[in-house]
């Protein structure tokens, strides 16, 4: 047996994309993808796998960065306020005991004594000590922009000689005098503010003031007031870095602010500041939501001054390296994404090709290929099985193998049991004639007769092939003829005309004879007229004999019917046994050489009847073989 | 074979796409944060012989600017000519900042017309205008960010209206003809004297941004009308001018004045009483707000075409408070 199909392996493959109307999209595309096969089950696992993790990492390690981030920035902004704390309340405590060495000097007491008792000589005397004591306390320090004691609009004492009282400021009424009239001897710190004591002097400066009380009688004897530059503040504040765009500012327990950046932008409305919750905070941090970006506090409450100091971060840009963090897991997911497809691709190629490929097998297999052996290399799973089906198709092979064997021979015998059935119907109507000729004396056709019989049965024998060429073919139906010739006394006429070029072809043997004699028994014996039967031999697409009588003939409808106990073995209602060497030749042909080759009956009533033999035209050479 | 290789080609699709779009949020993420250029041209950045008050209000517009810069993550470039007066060299200084091409020009414009056609090329080449204090000619600014001088006017001529009686008239001295920031003041202080009573104006009086010229004209005043109520000065030096009039004829107090600015002389006039109340500017806003609009037009956000950074009117009570302070003394 040869393989008849050959296996179109991309049209098999396109297979599973055939759009079959009424399947869901879902479905397309998963065999599309191939989504139900194994290695788009190992993908879509290993997919599913890392997706998860990815995101639970992505969204866990931002959760998780942000909040050591925030809690790292609260330490770290913490600790920063903490030294501007600590650094305002040093120019604080600097302050106080600057204003405590003044209150203490007695100088500075006599001198306000005396001016209060309006004793001009007296205060005169004390004025100068009291001034360079000032002046002096003044040059070692540069952070102190005024220091003033204040006894009256007349008994003012400046640290600096130069300096005038500004007459238009009403310096009791400031803001600085009351508060430390309220301290009553204690000090008293004020917010920034621009300091107008001096005349034509203005400048921001952070007020300590403190009421000179007499050592003596407590007697409260004037004003005494030390002015720290705010610059310095500023400076301390503003050089605080907390990233890009973090400041740092300072609020007074009233809710004045002490310095702010933008003071100005928040006097006009155009900022907001969550003054209000950075008083209600004791300390600690909070963040919040500030004209669309979310901040985070830090306040120090601790001051000495009664100041809160607070460290504003943004937090969208502290978590810049939260949000890095992400973007690498997001960067990584994607590496993993495409290291699942080349490891599912290898993985496939392990499993899923053997696989494939025993399943292509077994397709060709249905197909008909028994000649197949599957190459699965290896010791996995379907190696085994590849092993397996390979001796299950070898085995198959062999009763397919045995079986046509079986029906070659059973065809052979059939062949052979039809050529026989000739025999001895012929040999008895021959010897009957020979019989009838002796008994009338005839030697000289019995001479004939038994020498055509026995040139007829050499030719039959004909070394036991089945094929023979034209020209004997026709020489043994020529002694055929000749026999029956003169068993019918010359009622029979016969004449046989064969192309030149038809003679070396080859054909099965004995098929004119059972047609000669069809034609003889039962179209011309019962006659009275004398017989004429023709035969012709001549190629066209195939070598065809053609053997026409001049008998009875018979409808067509009869003469298809004699022929139509198509292969079935079974023979129909023959006329009395009309038919059964015709079949005979039939059967013999389309065994030999297939259902396209064999008999056709034209015939008419009363006109006779002539019947064509097809079979192909074969040299003489060639093998004619159908099968094997 | 076939359709792995396509399902191979599916995943590397995918994944090239998810790799471009982490890319382009990265990129667009990082131009957020603003590798924006931004030019400023002021017409002053300060000489040796620039007057105090002009440095002082530029050096405050630009802390403003500095504020809002550090605040969306910008980092402008300042430059300008070292006097207001230098307009040609501030036209040639805006013409090599046009030429350099950067997203954004903020201009302070020392003249109205002179600097028109740079704003309208600017404008053509695609460059993002926003104007401050002074305006230029022509449209080429998505948004001119200054004083409200019509209210500023209004708020010096409503204190007017309500320090003298009706009876008595009251003057305007205006430091220039045909400025648009005069005008623009000069009317406020008229329709603010309108609001608040039947007021005489003797008129407007030019003083040609000369406090001596101001000073002879508010002394004319005074002896030609004694009744005169009140003086309204347009900026600080007719003010000065004015004030120190008022105190040599020792009518402080008598005479009214209402004027603008606040210069060192004119808070001590105030404190004195020479000076009943000034209407100041808000030049840390103006830096500020320019800043934060330019960003919101390169963003392509839609801006007013006019942003007013507000004015403030400060009498003696009030010089103190905190909101007053910091305008009257910046740091």
């Amino acid at each position: 047996m040869v393989s008849e199909t050959k296996i179109d392996e991309r049209s098999e493959a396109a297979g599973p994309e055939i759009r079959t109307p009424g399947v869901s999209t879902a479905d397309r595309i998963a065999s599309f993808l191939k989504l139900h096969s194994i290695q788009g089950s190992i993908t879509l696992a290993l997919l599913f796998m890392v997706v998860i993790a990815i995101v639970f990492m992505g969204l866990t390690s931002y959760t998780v960065a942000r909040r050591a981030i925030l809690s790292t920035a609260h330490g770290y902004t913490g600790e920063l306020i903490t030294q501007i704390r600590t650094s305002i309340d040093t120019y604080i405590a600097n302050m106080e005991s600057i204003a405590e060495v003044i209150h203490r000097d007695a100088n500075v007491q006599n001198y306000l004594r005396a001016a209060n008792a309006d004793d001009h000589a007296e205060s005169g005397r004390f004025r100068e000590p009291a001034a360079s004591l000032l002046n002096s306390i003044s040059q070692t320090r540069d952070d102190i922009s005024l220091l003033m004691v204040y006894g009256g609009a007349d008994r003012v004492l400046f640290h600096d000689p130069q300096m005038r009282l500004n007459e238009y400021a009403s310096i009791t009424d400031q803001d600085w005098f009351t508060a430390a009239q309220e301290a009553r001897g204690g000090a008293a710190v004020s917010g920034s503010h621009v300091q107008n004591a001096v005349a034509d002097r203005y400048q921001w400066v952070i007020t300590l003031s403190r009421e000179i009380r007499d050592d003596e009688d407590n007697v409260s004897l004037g004003m005494l007031l030390v002015d720290l530059n705010f610059r310095v503040i500023e400076e301390l504040a503003s050089a605080i870095e907390l990233g890009e765009r973090g400041y740092v500012f300072i609020v007074a327990e009233n809710g004045d602010l002490v310095y702010h950046p933008q003071q100005q932008l928040i006097y006009s409305n155009l900022r907001e500041e969550r003054i209000a919750e950075v008083l209600a905070a004791a300390g600690g941090s909070f963040s919040a939501d500030v004209g669309g970006a979310e901040r985070l506090y830090t306040v120090d409450a601790e001051s000495d001054t009664n100041w809160k100091i607070v460290g504003v971060n943004y937090i969208d840009e502290l978590v810049l390296p939260a949000r890095e963090i992400q973007v690498y897991f997001v960067l990584f997911g994607i590496l993993c994404f495409f290291l699942i497809i080349l490891l599912s691709l290898r993985i496939s190629v392990r499993i899923s090709k053997p696989i494939q490929m025993l399943r292509e097998s077994m397709k060709s297999v249905e197909r008909g290929d028994f000649d197949i052996q599957v190459e699965v290399r290896g010791r996995t799973e379907v190696a085994d099985l590849s092993r397996d089906f390979n001796i299950m198709i070898s085995e198959i092979r062999a009763l397919m193998k045995s079986n046509a064997q079986k029906q070659d021979e059973k065809r052979r015998s059939e062949l052979r049991a039809l050529q026989n059935q000739i025999t001895p119907h012929f040999m008895y109507n021959t010897l009957d004639s020979i019989i009838w000729m002796a008994e009338g004396r005839e030697y000289d056709k019995v001479i004939t007769m038994t020498s055509a019989l026995g040139r007829l049965l050499r030719l039959s024998i004909s070394h036991g092939d089945e094929l023979v060429t034209v020209a004997n073919e026709i020489e043994h139906v020529t002694n055929y003829l000749r026999i029956q010739q003169m068993r019918y006394a010359d009622r029979l006429d016969y004449s046989i005309e064969v192309d030149q070029e038809v003679r070396r072809l080859t054909t099965l043997k004995v098929i004119l004879q059972p047609l000669v004699e069809n034609a003889i028994y039962h179209g011309l014996r019962n006659q009275y007229e004398g017989g004429r039967i023709r035969i012709r031999a001549y190629a066209d697409t195939d070598l065809v004999f053609t053997v026409t009588d001049n008998g009875v003939g018979m409808a067509q409808e009869y003469a298809d019917a004699l022929l139509a106990a198509n292969g079935d073995g079974r023979q129909p209602e023959a006329q009395n046994g009309r038919g059964v060497g015709v079949r005979n030749v039939r059967d013999r042909i389309q065994l030999y050489f297939g259902v396209e080759y064999g008999l056709r009956f034209y015939s008419e009533p009363d006109e006779g009847t002539t019947v064509e033999v097809r079979q192909p035209l074969l040299h003489s050479e060639e093998p004619a073989v159908r099968g094997s | 074979m076939h359709s792995r290789r396509k399902l191979f080609r599916t995943a590397v699709a995918l994944g090239i796409a998810a790799l471009a779009a982490t890319t382009v949020v990265l990129a667009m993420g990082a131009r957020e944060d603003g590798e924006r250029k931004i030019m400023v041209v002021l017409k002053s950045v300060g000489a040796e012989d620039a007057p105090d008050e002009e440095m002082e209000f530029w050096q405050i517009v630009r802390h403003g600017m500095k504020t809002a810069s550090q605040e969306y993550g910008l980092n402008p470039t300042i430059v300008g000519p070292p006097r207001e007066r230098d307009i040609d060299e501030q036209v040639e200084i805006f013409a090599e900042v046009v030429a350099q091409r950067p997203d954004g020009i903020i201009l302070a414009a020392s003249d109205y017309e002179a600097l028109a056609p740079l704003s309208k090329k600017a404008r053509e080449k695609g460059i993002a205008l926003v104007t401050i204090d002074s305006a230029v000619a022509g449209d080429a600014a998505a948004s001119f960010v200054a004083t409200d001088n019509l209210r500023a006017g209004e708020k010096a001529g409503a204190e007017m209206g309500a320090l003298v009686s009706e009876r008595k008239p009251v003057a305007i001295i205006s430091h220039i003809h045909g400025v648009a920031t005069a005008i623009d003041r000069e009317r406020g202080v008229r329709q603010g004297l309108e609001e608040s009573g039947a007021f005489t104006i003797l008129g407007t009086f030019y003083a040609d941004n000369n406090p001596e010229l101001a000073y002879e004209i508010a002394i004319d005043l005074m002896n030609d009308h004694e009744d005169l109520g009140g003086i309204v000065t347009l900026n600080e030096n007719t003010t000065v001018g004015a004030g120190r009039a008022i105190r040599n004829r020792g009518r402080a107090g008598e005479v009214k004045l209402v004027g603008f600015d606040h210069s060192k002389e004119e808070i001590t006039f105030l404190e004195q009483g020479v000076i009943q109340a000034l209407v100041v500017q808000k030049p840390f806003n103006m830096g500020y707000l320019a800043v934060q609009t330019l960003r919101e037009v390169l963003a392509g956000r839609r801006v007013d075409a006019f942003i007013d950074t507000g004015s403030r009117l400060i009498r003696k009570t009030n010089m103190y408070e905190p909101q007053n302070e910091q305008l009257l003394f910046p740091f």
